[in-house]
């Protein structure tokens, strides 16, 4: 009887071993194997789905139209096809995508620049100053913070043409310094972090809500430019229903508006019909040139989420969940 | 004596008194007229906010009612003409047909998809759910312009990733499997690509608060993996739900740039009309017929759901209202 209990313990049954593999794996993992299989076949499969047109589409900047046809989809061509297809956009119009792209960046660092003059004073005066009006506002603020972008962009049009702003850069930059979402992050981001004791103190020494904000609120507000550049550049440098209905002559669109218009004129897409040709040895723009411009278009939003992913997140939740 | 000292004892009480609320008063006056000036601050948004927010609104709701003359409108001259030429306009509920039958399909795909995923991603807390999440978060930098275009390429047989599977059933061209009746789904494809992984990120960012203490008790208690994400996990993110519903609801009745690329892009073919969604018709109002109060007709209809949209959800589900009540 002794012995066989000695012979038990000492030489566990494959059984016991397995289970204890599995047992030391959950207490590791805090999730049984069968279970972490099945999560890693899913999420390999997501990926997959997610990942791929994103990667097409950069691998199609290489290859030229015939390659788009003839390679394996996911194949690379060749890395000297981007600056030649790059050369070949470069003669539509006479370089007006350059344009376009400066056209982009400069609407987007001057709305940026407008939104964040109007959004961190507003923001930090609804935070810190109690007056009448503080609630209405910031209802109105909520609302208009979750009407989304796009639904007020024909109305617009309709108040801008009699302001006769239609067709101009000032179309797409001005309304951007009308930005709730950063009002919002702002006002909650000052409500946390400037305590109400320390006004308290700031005030019974003398200090104005102008030097407050000054001298507190401002560097203070370092933290949180961060968040709101990064959540309004996406947003703008997207912008297409506004760029495309609020400006209608093609040396003032955007990049995203641009392609649109290459699409369409050029019939860029349907390699049959394209009716763009370049004059030195008659090539076409098809879809290698429009794989180049989607990629100019995405880099820089990309790069963003890229660098500043937790940044865009805390922008997207703020408030959002309850904690 | 006893009196005059009283008297000179309450004269000398009064004036301090009197000096000492004086003060007060001043100090206090100062502080309202600093209080005041200080408000500047909030202006700039005020103003852009009236201008580029509450006074489109506003405009479309008066043009509506207007009647335009060589694009000068007479305020309330048409009454309800723009109105009833709008909803005599097949195209008009045709398109708010479209979008509505878009809006289910995406914001069902949309709202069980994200969640389901989160909870799988969250399933256990390692470098691969975060990796999986960043990778997942990818697509929302790429503008709803090109997600059109990169669409019409993976649906495209000759340039597609699954081409060959498209060519097995003799499909050499997307016109030869794509038409007006499968617009929906591919949209719905479109917008589950790009706007998911935002809505996964901010719910898998929600489970990451679980305490580790409540997800230990409960598999003490029993729970298995699966039980742990659906008893534990998911209530977490339900208290989200009509929030995301709603906002997805707004969102995706909004659509624009991917029909319209896809539209331009294959042009001639039935597959998306320019005026498939509210959005796309009131471009064509404006910029083909050149109709402001046709337009204006559909601005209207549009602000008002996403406002509407917008109040609801803020009175309903109580989102952000902590931080402004409080």
């Amino acid at each position: 009887m002794a012995t066989q209990k000695t012979f038990t313990t000492s030489k566990p049954s494959l059984f016991k071993t397995i289970e204890g593999i599995i047992k030391h794996w959950m207490f590791r993992t805090g999730i049984d194997p069968i279970s972490y299989l099945v999560r890693l076949v899913i999420i390999i499969i997501l990926v997959v789905f997610f990942l791929t047109p994103l990667a097409w589409l950069f691998i199609a900047t290489t290859k030229t139209n015939p390659q788009m046809v003839e390679l394996p989809p996911l194949a690379i061509g060749s890395l000297d096809w981007v600056v030649k297809g790059w050369g070949y956009l470069l003669m539509y119009f006479d370089g007006i995508i350059v344009r376009w792209i400066a056209n982009s960046f400069n609407y987007v660092v001057l709305g940026l620049i407008f939104s964040l003059c109007t959004a961190i004073p507003a923001g930090f005066v609804l935070a810190v100053i109690p007056f009448r009006a503080r609630k209405i506002i910031l209802w109105t603020t909520l609302i208009m913070m979750l009407v989304p972008g796009d639904a007020l962009v024909l109305p617009m049009y309709i108040e801008l043409f009699y302001m006769k702003l239609i067709n101009t850069p000032w179309a797409l930059i001005l309304p951007a310094s009308s930005f709730p979402v950063g009002v919002y992050l702002t006002f909650q981001y000052f409500k946390s972090n400037l305590p109400p004791d320390l006004i308290g103190a700031a005030r019974v020494d003398g200090c104005s809500y102008f030097d407050l904000f000054r001298y507190i609120g401002l560097p203070l507000a370092k933290n949180i430019i961060g968040v709101l550049a990064f959540t309004n550049f996406a947003a703008l440098w997207s912008n297409f229903f506004a760029a495309n209905l609020l400006i209608d002559s093609q040396i003032y669109k955007t990049l995203p508006a641009g392609i649109s218009i290459i699409v369409s004129n050029c019939a860029a897409v349907l390699p049959a019909a394209t009716r763009c040709i370049s004059p030195p040895d008659g090539h076409t723009i098809g879809r290698s040139e429009v794989a180049i411009l989607g990629v100019i278009s995405t880099l820089p939003v990309l790069i963003i989420y890229l660098l500043a992913q937790r940044l865009i997140i805390r922008g997207a939740t703020a408030g959002a969940i309850k904690e | 004596m006893m009196q005059a000292k009283k008297a000179v004892n309450l004269t000398g009480k009064s004036w301090t008194k009197r000096m000492a609320t004086s003060i007060r008063q001043k100090f206090q006056s100062a502080k309202v007229v600093k209080a005041e000036w200080s408000l500047l601050l909030l202006v700039p948004y005020l103003v852009a906010v009236c201008l580029f927010h509450l006074g489109p609104a506003l405009a479309a709701l008066v043009f509506s009612f207007s009647k335009f003359t060589f694009g000068r409108p007479q305020i309330f001259a048409a009454g309800l003409d723009n109105y009833i030429k709008v909803l005599s306009d097949p195209a008009f509920l045709r398109s708010y047909g479209n979008v509505a039958q878009f809006s289910v399909l995406a914001t069902i795909s949309g709202f069980i998809g994200s969640i389901s995923i989160a909870l799988l991603l969250s399933l256990t807390r390692d470098r691969l759910g975060s990796f999986a999440r960043s990778i997942l978060f990818l697509p929302g930098s790429i503008n709803a312009a090109v997600v059109g275009l990169i669409f019409i390429f993976m649906m495209d047989p000759l340039t597609s990733p699954l081409g060959f599977i498209l060519r097995a059933f003799g499909w050499n061209s997307i016109r030869d499997y794509v038409s007006a009746s499968n617009a929906t789904l591919v949209m719905t494809v479109i917008r589950f690509f790009m706007s998911s992984g935002g809505w996964i990120a901010i719910f898998y960012s929600a489970l990451e608060s679980v305490p580790t203490e409540l997800i230990e008790s409960a598999r003490i208690d029993g729970c298995n993996t699966w039980q742990l994400a659906w008893h534990i996990r998911r209530p977490i993110i339900m208290g989200f739900v009509w929030f995301m519903v709603i906002q997805l609801i707004a969102y995706n009745l909004q659509i624009f740039a991917e029909p319209y690329i896809i539209s331009q892009a294959l042009g001639g073919t039935s597959f998306i009309s320019p005026y498939w969604s509210p959005n796309m018709l009131g471009a064509f109002y404006t910029l083909q017929m050149g109709d402001l109060g046709m337009s204006a007709v559909v601005s209207v209809s549009q602000t008002l759901i996403s406002i509407s949209s917008s109040i609801f959800i803020v009175a309903k589900t109580g989102a952000f209202t902590t931080e402004v009540t409080g």
